[in-house]
């Protein structure tokens, strides 16, 4: 099923298990996450809020300090900015500063990524910003079965868990576990088996790696792909042994890179693999501007597989390999799985 | 105490009002300036000391301070230092009570000021629009810090501005505890009746400084100062005036001679309360501080 679909039987699923879950948000449709849900648990359960990003927020916190457990939805990230004062000034601090006495069991899922040409106010990602205030989980689900566990983990948490959902991602087909399952929020998933170097990525880019890695395999080189998938909290173990192993690393992240979640990686990779690692790590992201309209200039915005390409062989000393006939992932040619 | 303090010297009738009307049925949320709140619902001054010196026996063991004061088990479920900011979670344990059919209703404190920013009024709105069980209660001193309200509002009056929503409307000046309780529970009532959320404007007098003990009145120790707190002399000495005469603790006292109590009682009560207060602040003095280790516990569950 698609990483939609699969969302969408996730919410049903723990919907069903616990009258406490509820789901609402701007508008009730969420990229067709919410199908079937108003009509199966009614308005009660999945509703549709006013314009005000904060308040929606800000009640979830209410709800989820008096018993229920909210899933707020923001059908972009950059939207998700707006309601930062309840997230960062309240809903972080609420267990700390309570000593424990409460908890905030309430969900937030964000869009990220791109559409098509839609601009700085559709493609942040900001996993790195929202990861280093203390108090609060972020996840970034890459394939179907990863979004239906992870969201599922997410609901079950007693704790704040913010999940970014790469647009891109939703059309992709997989195969997914149907009976409710949870994945461990906190550690990283082994994509691709490879021994000569590592490729530590973050939602989208797990996929851009994955075409790296067939391009790269016809030369006979393999990538290992690590998908941190927990940006906070992150265990490292895997992506530590990882490096380890192939002593490289490029860290590609679904974000920018000055400050971001790439710098936390690459710091850890530097303090545990220091004697193992041959090459500096590369990092690759997005440029460091405000995402453009127009298509060209978007296009270089957004790193892809090319990049990772590019990036691997410099690492390796490899010549470069011709790419001319390659067929990119766009908003025309979509990546329809499976991963 | 190490913690900065708003005091509630002025507002402790409109707070002691509602509080005693809604009773154990309410989820309150508050603002920074909530220790009548956290008085009027607990009663409980050996916590409240506890909190302010910062030790364990304060009910989040002195993380929490003055200005993020709560006790979730007996019903103050949030207060914080940025204005206006409780009251949409105020909001949302009123969903969480219709969602769940629980009598309960969310009563939300927070200060004129707090009008002016825009989740207010996203949360005014939502509440009318869903018809969830809250009570807005703005304490409406006229003042945000130094600032009186016409140089912040651009509308005639908090009334009129608030007059298109769906909503019950109350209005209160008189500083009498028993005067508030009375019209709080004809309130909850009709918010019952009526399945609408409701807003109490309370008019009440700042008697000191906006932070800390000192009085606003009279002139400022020094020429220049460095931040709207400190400054002295934004009020006139009749407006003074007017307010004392109509002190909640001297309200009550006068209710409570015309209601049969003697002299004599109304001392042993003051004497009482200054025993309580006493052995309270000698109980934080010799509570332990948190243990350093507890540093980074919960934050997660």
């Amino acid at each position: 099923m698609t990483y939609c679909d699969a969302i969408n039987l996730s919410l049903k699923q723990e919907m069903r298990r616990d009258d406490r879950v509820f789901v609402y948000g701007i508008e009730d449709k969420m990229f067709g996450s919410l199908a079937g849900i108003q009509e199966e648990f009614g308005l009660k359960r999945c509703f549709s809020m006013p314009i005000a990003e904060e308040s929606g927020l800000g009640i979830g916190l209410g709800a989820a300090l008096t018993g229920l457990r909210p899933i707020h939805n923001h059908i972009r990230v950059d939207f998700l900015l707006l309601a930062m004062n309840q997230l960062a000034n309240l809903v972080s601090s609420c267990r700390y500063g309570s000593e424990g006495a409460v908890s905030v069991p309430l969900v937030i899922r964000a869009v990220i990524g791109r559409g098509w040409g839609q601009g700085y106010q559709h493609s942040k990602s900001l996993q790195g910003m929202f990861a280093q205030i203390p108090g609060i989980k972020v996840v970034m689900p890459t394939t179907p079965n990863d979004a239906k566990g992870l969201l599922a983990s997410a609901i079950r948490e007693d704790n704040p868990v913010l999940i970014l959902e790469h647009r891109w991602l939703y059309w992709q087909s997989g195969q997914v576990e149907y009976e409710p399952f949870t994945i461990e929020i906190g550690k990283s998933s082994l994509k691709r088996k490879g021994q000569d170097l590592t490729v530590v990525a973050t939602s989208w880019m797990n996929v851009e790696a994955m075409q790296a890695a067939e391009i790269l395999s016809e030369r006979g080189v393999e990538l290992e792909i690590v998908d941190a998938q927990s940006v906070n909290p992150l265990d490292d173990t895997q992506i530590i042994g990882s490096v380890n192993k192939t002593g490289n690393c490029i860290v590609a992240d679904n974000d920018w890179l000055h400050c971001g979640f790439s710098a936390e990686i690459s710091t850890r990779i530097y303090e545990k693999c220091w004697s193992n690692l041959r090459r500096p790590i590369i990092r690759i992201g997005f440029a460091p501007i405000p995402c453009p309209t127009a298509r060209d200039l978007e296009n270089l915005f957004y790193p892809n597989a090319a990049s990772i390409v590019r990036g691997a062989e410099h690492i390796l000393g490899l010549s470069p390999t011709d790419l001319s006939s390659e067929d990119f992932y766009s908003h025309e040619r979509k990546f329809l799985g499976p991963f | 105490m190490k913690t900065p303090m708003h005091m509630s010297m002025g507002e402790e009738s409109a707070v002691v009002g509602v509080v005693t009307a809604v009773g154990e049925i309410g989820k309150y949320f508050g603002y920074y300036r909530s220790h009548a709140l956290f008085l009027a619902i607990t009663g409980n001054l050996k916590s409240f000391f506890g909190e302010m010196y910062g030790k364990v026996s304060g009910p989040s063991g002195g993380r929490a301070g003055s200005m993020h004061i709560a006790d979730p088990k007996s019903g103050l479920m949030l207060t914080s230092a940025i204005v206006s900011s409780t009251i949409a979670p105020a909001v949302g344990a009123a969903l969480s009570s219709k969602y769940r059919d629980a009598n309960e209703i969310a009563v939300c404190f927070f200060g004129d000021g707090a009008v002016e920013e825009g989740v207010f009024w996203e949360s005014l709105n939502i509440a009318c629009l869903l018809k969830v069980p809250v009570l807005f209660v703005c304490l409406d001193n006229g003042l945000a810090v130094d600032s009186p309200s016409f140089k912040r509002q651009g509308f005639k009056s908090i009334s009129s501005a608030i007059s298109g929503f769906n909503l019950i409307y109350d209005h209160d000046d008189s500083s009498d505890s028993i005067k508030v309780y009375q019209k709080t529970q004809i309130i909850i009532r009709r918010m019952a009746e009526l399945k609408l959320p409701a807003f109490i404007h309370i008019e009440y007098f700042r008697m000191l400084q906006h932070i800390g003990i000192q009085s606003d009145f009279g002139e400022s120790e020094s020429n220049s100062t460095e931040t709207s707190f400190e400054r002295k002399g934004y009020r006139s000495e009749i407006e003074r005036l007017n307010w004392l005469s109509r002190d909640p603790l001297l309200v009550i006292e006068k209710s409570a001679r015309d209601n049969g109590l003697t002299e004599t009682d109304i001392a042993n009560i003051k004497l009482r309360i200054d025993e309580l207060v006493k052995e309270a602040t000698q109980d934080a003095n010799l509570a332990s501080g948190p243990s350093l280790t507890s540093l980074l516990s919960h934050l997660f569950a």
